[in-house]
């Protein structure tokens, strides 16, 4: 009997130090990553600069984080894609501003400066902000399409990292929600119809239904529960 | 599986180092489109012929759309099964394909061969490629087209003719066994783009697909082996490896030498000592210096994209990871 009592002790010790250490190795590696709040902070302004009046990226940072835990991302790469959310747009600072302004259709010269923009950001924080190695990678290729048709590297499929994926469709829907000079801006209901249309053909499927059972989960949670 | 890179490779190589580049085998052709806005001129090469077409619809083609009567023409709706008794396909139904797809697979193969000029038939085919790539990873994910195959097929032929520019300098697109090419290219950058040997469940491989619709042949392994056979030697084998002899054979006057891969099992030290390790060793006679960039994709999965940089003696190889931004977009 004592045998007994002294083996579940031990099972339930080892149990204890064997959560007590991935715990720790958990918050070990989350005190690496850099200060949400103050990159938070940067990403208004970048939002500010491409003319958002409302918060743009800290929304699409929220939802993409939603849709990362519900396809069970590891906390480190959910990390990495909110940073890449708050960051994305970085590379857009050095096209010059008349062509970012540019109310009517751009040439292909134009258009080709604009592509350059997830390189420029990449670039930017690779070389001056010390953030997680992924993201600038997530920031490339967050205008990548599951069908190849995307840029800067036409990659297609599952080539596209998981959380470039989550990007490329939480920041469609974010722009779908605000109104551009050729369309109005979009409903809940008509960005969940564009998605689904896209989806196989610009966006992961998979990212896309992770994505409605996110917002329908949202919508049917009781009021001032998030 | 690669993410050909071709800003990385051109922002890692001392400014203006790069007026000329030489492929012998190429990665996915769109990804080359790069090169080709920046206006450097290259001589690209790849042994397995449905390759060589879209290299040659994307790159050699300069701005030619598909003309309104091709379109009117060869884009249409089927109202009733294509031929089925004569369909090469027909093994892939419901394992890959519906009947519908397969009896556009069917038609659209005919009128590829129907349409007489070149450039006009690869660009058809070009498209092609890119719904069959797009009916793959929808069927993977298990989502239906939303969109019917005559218009998914127009939507991709559109989309390629978007992405056409024209090019600045020349591009000499070739379809030629490796071995038989030339020893002399004279291209100031040699790209090995190298993949690994496949793991890829061959229904999901958008290459062999497209190579076996091409070959009007719904074998698909026998589509991979010609794939295979034709690259012999330049994909890298996890027990033997890659033929570097053959590589360097092919470095003709090259200053530079760029290998780039893919890997997303092993840790990176791996690749380093393995991969990079039995290039530089091989590559060392010609070219002493060499330098290898490691790039972060997802850390968690071990999964790095790879650059050696190998440089001849004389010529500069930036060693410090400190890219200049400016020259990625060339006319910044």
């Amino acid at each position: 009997m004592a045998i007994y009592i002294l083996n579940l002790a031990l099972a339930v010790a080892c149990t204890w130090l064997a959560w007590r250490y991935f715990d720790l190795q958990e918050r070990l590696q989350m005190q690496q990553i850099p200060d949400l709040t103050f990159l938070a902070g940067i990403s208004g302004i970048i939002d500010s600069v491409e003319g958002y009046a409302e918060p743009h990226a800290t929304d699409m940072a929220r939802e993409a984080r939603a849709i990362a835990r519900h396809l069970k991302l590891d906390e480190r790469t959910i990390a990495s894609l909110h940073i890449a959310c708050l960051l994305h747009d970085c590379g857009m600072a050095n096209i010059p501003r008349e062509i970012v302004k540019q109310p009517r259709a751009l040439n292909a010269d134009e258009w080709f400066l604009v592509k350059t923009h997830p390189l420029l950001g990449e670039l930017a924080l690779r070389r001056h902000v010390p953030v997680t190695e992924d993201v600038p990678s997530i920031i490339r290729w967050h205008h990548e399409k599951w069908d190849g048709s995307g840029y800067p590297d036409h990659l297609v499929g599952d080539e596209i990292p998981l959380a470039a994926r989550i990007l490329a469709v939480v920041d469609a829907a974010a722009s779908m929600k605000v109104a551009r000079s050729y369309r109005k801006a979009l409903n809940p209901e008509q960005i969940r119809v564009e998605l689904g249309i896209q989806s196989g053909l610009h966006f992961d499927p998979v990212v896309v239904r992770a994505r409605e059972a996110v917002c329908s989960a949202a919508s049917s949670a009781p009021e001032g529960r998030p | 599986m690669i993410r050909f890179q071709p800003s990385w490779i051109l922002e890692s190589l001392p400014p203006d180092a790069v007026k000329s580049i030489f492929l012998p085998i190429s990665p996915r052709p769109h990804s080359l489109l790069w090169f080709k806005r920046l206006g450097i001129r290259m001589y690209v090469n790849d042994p397995v012929e449905s390759r060589a077409v879209i290299l040659r619809a994307l790159l050699a083609n300069g701005f030619e759309k598909l003309t309104e009567p091709n379109r009117r023409k060869f884009i249409r709706t089927l109202d009733k099964p294509f031929r089925k008794e004569t369909n090469p396909f027909l093994s892939w139904q419901h394992r890959l394909f519906d009947a519908q797809q397969l009896d556009y697979l069917h038609y659209w193969r005919e009128a590829a061969f129907e349409i007489s000029k070149a450039t006009q038939s690869e660009l058809f085919q070009a498209g092609i490629y890119n719904v069959i790539a797009a009916w793959i990873t929808m069927a993977a994910s298990g989502v239906a087209p939303s969109v019917p195959p005559d218009e998914l097929l127009d939507m991709m032929i559109r989309r390629c003719e978007s992405q056409l520019v024209s090019a600045a300098e020349k591009i000499f697109c070739l379809n030629m066994p490796i071995d038989e090419l030339g020893d002399e290219v004279e291209a100031d950058l040699y790209v090995i783009p190298l993949t690994f040997c496949g793991r890829k469940r061959l229904e999901s491989d958008h290459d062999v697909m497209f190579h076996a619709w091409c070959r009007g042949n719904a074998d698909l392994q026998a589509a991979k082996d010609e794939i295979d056979r034709a690259r012999k030697g330049w994909i890298y084998d996890w027990k033997t490896g890659c033929d570097a002899s053959a590589m360097l054979s092919k470095a003709g006057k090259a200053a530079y030498v760029a290998v780039t891969w893919s890997g997303d099992d092993l840790p990176p030290l791996w690749h380093d000592e393995h991969v990079a390790g039995r290039l530089r060793e091989v590559f060392a006679t010609r070219f002493p210096r060499s330098v290898l960039r490691i790039k972060a994709v997802d850390t968690g999965r071990n999964d790095y994209d790879f650059l050696l940089l190998l440089a001849r003696p004389g010529f500069e190889l930036p060693q410090a990871n400190t890219p200049d931004w400016n020259r990625v977009a060339g006319a910044l």
